[in-house]
């Protein structure tokens, strides 16, 4: 990546990443050749709307998780609970605003502390069993993956739970200057856990953990400290896209909330261009990726997808985007141009020469 | 991970047989007050899974109160209530226990071929509630109560086609591919708009959630320019998102875009009486009478139906706002 900088001297956006923005226009480009009106953007309720704001709009809660599972993934572990983190959260809140009849932005505040404060104790518990016990991250985070949609069960006594209050509804549906404010919040708490990452040594000591725990842990780091840290700030993550999730529509379907959506994070991250196998990871790589997950949902519904062909376009285009970034492409891609060059070069060469 | 499974399901076991020893001595209670003729009947049920379960349970388990026939509870525990074990074994006990005849509504339709394979060698009829069992062998069973969702479809399909004579856009909104009842909702819808001026313009899942029923409705009015007039939701929770996707649009629900939900769940009954919803096909927990007059007849040799359908009622505004205020709808 800097040797490329080096060379070309340009600003610095890294050939993965260009890859995944290109995936992203080629997305929104099939949307327009089937209805040019996908770029339209009106104005209703004291904000924007069209299908590409709802795009934005509905990339929060995918935001969240997939930064979450970023961070996890680059420390070579994985989070399946994400989905029901999400279920739990949108449970706690719906719940305790639905329990006290809590209308003012006071319950809603402390609806989200709560909400956040369960996620919390639930990626503690992942975290203290992967570093501290150091189980496999796959089934311990499985295992509260089931367990977490009986907990969001629990909560709700098996109902599903709606509660009025308009702002923990605004939080998802409402507008700042036009723009909704769902997107904006999370990009901000993407921002701040870059700041984190970055202006601190966290993220590094993250990469190499993931690299090496053994070598990291010689060369002074704390792993278990890092391991636990990530699977924390997981699932509060989750939590968010919990709250994000509910408040759309301010009802939590304790068996449906953030069903399959771990799936939809490890995409994103993949996407993303972060390894599986832990190390380096990419956070603008992540909220490019989420971006493409929320793309895809509306183009599913934009194309008119059928309901039994809609996890084999999703796959199709998943693969797609990992070889349009694979480096076998990106080599044949180069091949192709220094063949090109050489040709060039030759028949300049020859025609040279013939003068 | 093998071994603590093991261990954790032999406690099941024993306490499920537990439970049944203390079910047992107070049946032998009963039988000396010579309250009843004798009859037990073992019911394997789903157990805590959501309100209209537990409606239909308590409307079952009422009703053989009623009847005063004895009904051995056994619901499938724990926090997954997919799971089958809790209710093959419970099952198996009821057969060992010689009960009269056997209540199913299986959380898994297959793999039951063995279980009822001895209650019918031990001449238990066991009769089917809700859910049916795959593949469906028709000689291991006595009979079947059921919802028809295809006439469910059918009522939908039926009034949209009357509400809008003159013709009218309409989109589907489905459960998970593959599962039965999307199958059936959508052939009855199919067959309830046949003939009318409604055009179909597509079908697309929204997973029976309400948030999806939300993104999913806003797709498909930026899609077709908010031209669309009816909804059909294939159940009430899209039905109760595709609402908040029209206001969200800046439409008046009930006025611009009509939406038909179905299950009649308190909440869209509410939306039905305050005019968001337009229409709403039930899916009624009312099992309970049905069962019992089945196994009545089973037990005195008479010949019964395979397949029962229930009656269920439909919902608009007026006969929603009279069901909220009889009080009688608690899930």
């Amino acid at each position: 990546m800097s040797s490329e900088k080096k060379k070309r001297g340009g600003p610095a956006i890294p050939k993965r990443l260009l890859l995944t923005i290109i995936a992203l226009v080629l997305l929104i480009i099939i949307d327009v050749i089937k209805d040019p009106s996908f770029l339209h953007i009106g104005y209703v309720n004291g904000g924007l709307n069209g299908p590409l704001i709802d795009v934005i709009r509905d990339s929060a809660p995918f935001l969240m998780i997939a930064v979450g599972m970023t961070l996890v993934i680059s420390t070579s572990g994985i989070d399946l609970s994400v989905g029901a983190s999400m279920a739990v959260a949108g449970a706690v809140a719906m719940q305790f605003m639905h329990n006290t009849n809590g209308t003012g932005l006071g319950s809603a505040l402390l609806a989200i502390v709560l909400a956040l404060g369960v996620c919390a104790l639930i990626g503690a518990w992942n975290g203290l069993l992967v570093s501290g016990l150091g189980l496999q991250p796959f089934i311990t985070t499985l295992i509260m993956m089931l367990a977490g949609r009986g907990i969001a069960k629990t909560i709700t006594s098996g109902e599903n739970t709606s509660a009025v209050n308009s702002a923990f509804s605004w939080i998802d549906t409402g507008y700042v200057l036009g723009i909704p404010f769902a997107f904006i919040l999370a990009t901000l708490i993407v921002l701040a856990v870059a700041a984190l990452m970055r202006k601190t040594a966290l993220g590094m000591m993250i990469e190499s953990v993931g690299v090496n725990p053994e070598a990291s842990r010689m060369g002074g780091l704390k792993p278990k400290r890092v391991i636990f840290s990530v699977y924390l700030i997981s699932a509060i993550l989750a939590g968010m896209a919990g709250v994000f999730t509910t408040g759309n529509v301010m009802r939590v379907t304790p068996s449906q909330t953030g069903l399959s959506y771990e799936m939809d994070a490890v995409l994103a991250v993949v996407i993303g261009g972060t390894s599986l196998l832990g190390g380096k990871f990419s956070l603008s790589g992540a909220y490019l990726g989420a971006m493409i997950i929320s793309l895809l949902e509306k183009t599913i519904v934009w194309l008119g997808i059928s309901n039994a062909a809609t996890p084999a376009f999703k796959a199709i285009i998943v693969i797609a985007i990992c070889v349009l970034q694979s480096n076998f492409f990106t080599n044949a891609l180069k091949k192709m141009r220094s063949k090109k060059q050489s040709k060039a070069a030759m028949t300049a060469a020859r025609e040279g020469a013939a003068a | 991970m093998k071994k603590t499974r093991a261990i954790i399901a032999g406690l099941g076991a024993i306490a499920m047989s537990l439970s049944f020893a203390a079910c047992g001595s107070g049946d032998d209670a009963a039988a000396a007050d010579g309250s009843d003729d004798d009859v037990t009947v073992g019911f394997v049920a789903v157990g805590p899974e959501g309100g209209y379960r537990t409606a239909q349970e308590n409307n079952i388990k009422d009703a053989f109160k009623k009847a005063g026939i004895t009904l051995k509870y056994a619901a499938s525990t724990g926090t997954n209530s997919n799971d089958q074990k809790p209710q093959l074994d419970a099952f198996a006990s009821f057969v060992n226990d010689e009960v009269d005849a056997i209540l199913l509504d299986p959380t898994e339709a297959s793999g039951w071929h063995d279980a009822m394979e001895k209650a019918k060698k031990a001449d238990i009829p066991v009769i089917l509630v809700d859910r049916k069992i795959e593949p469906d062998e028709k000689d291991l069973y006595a009979a079947h109560i059921g919802v028809d969702y295809v006439a469910q479809g059918k009522d939908a399909g039926e009034w949209a086609a009357k509400e809008f004579p003159d013709g009218a856009k309409a989109v589907v909104l489905e459960g998970p591919a593959g599962l039965s009842v999307v199958n059936d909702r959508n052939k009855g819808w199919a067959e309830g708009i046949k003939g009318s001026k409604i055009t179909e313009l597509e079908h697309q899942s929204a997973n029976w959630d309400t948030e999806e029923g939300k993104t999913v409705t806003q797709g498909l009015l930026d899609k077709y320019k908010n031209d669309i007039q009816v909804i059909f939701a294939e159940n009430d929770e899209m039905g109760l998102g595709a609402i908040q996707a029209i206001e969200a649009k800046g439409l008046t629900p009930g006025k611009d875009i009509k939406v038909i939900g179905a299950d009649a769940t308190k909440p869209a009954l509410e939306a039905v009486a305050a005019g968001k919803m337009a229409f709403d096909v039930e899916t009624t927990p009312n099992f309970g009478e049905q069962a019992v007059s089945l196994i009545k007849d089973v037990l005195a040799g008479k010949k019964v139906p395979q397949e029962t359908n229930l009656d269920y009622l439909s919902f608009d505004q007026k006969s929603a706002k009279e069901a909220l205020d009889a009080g009688t709808r608690t899930y």
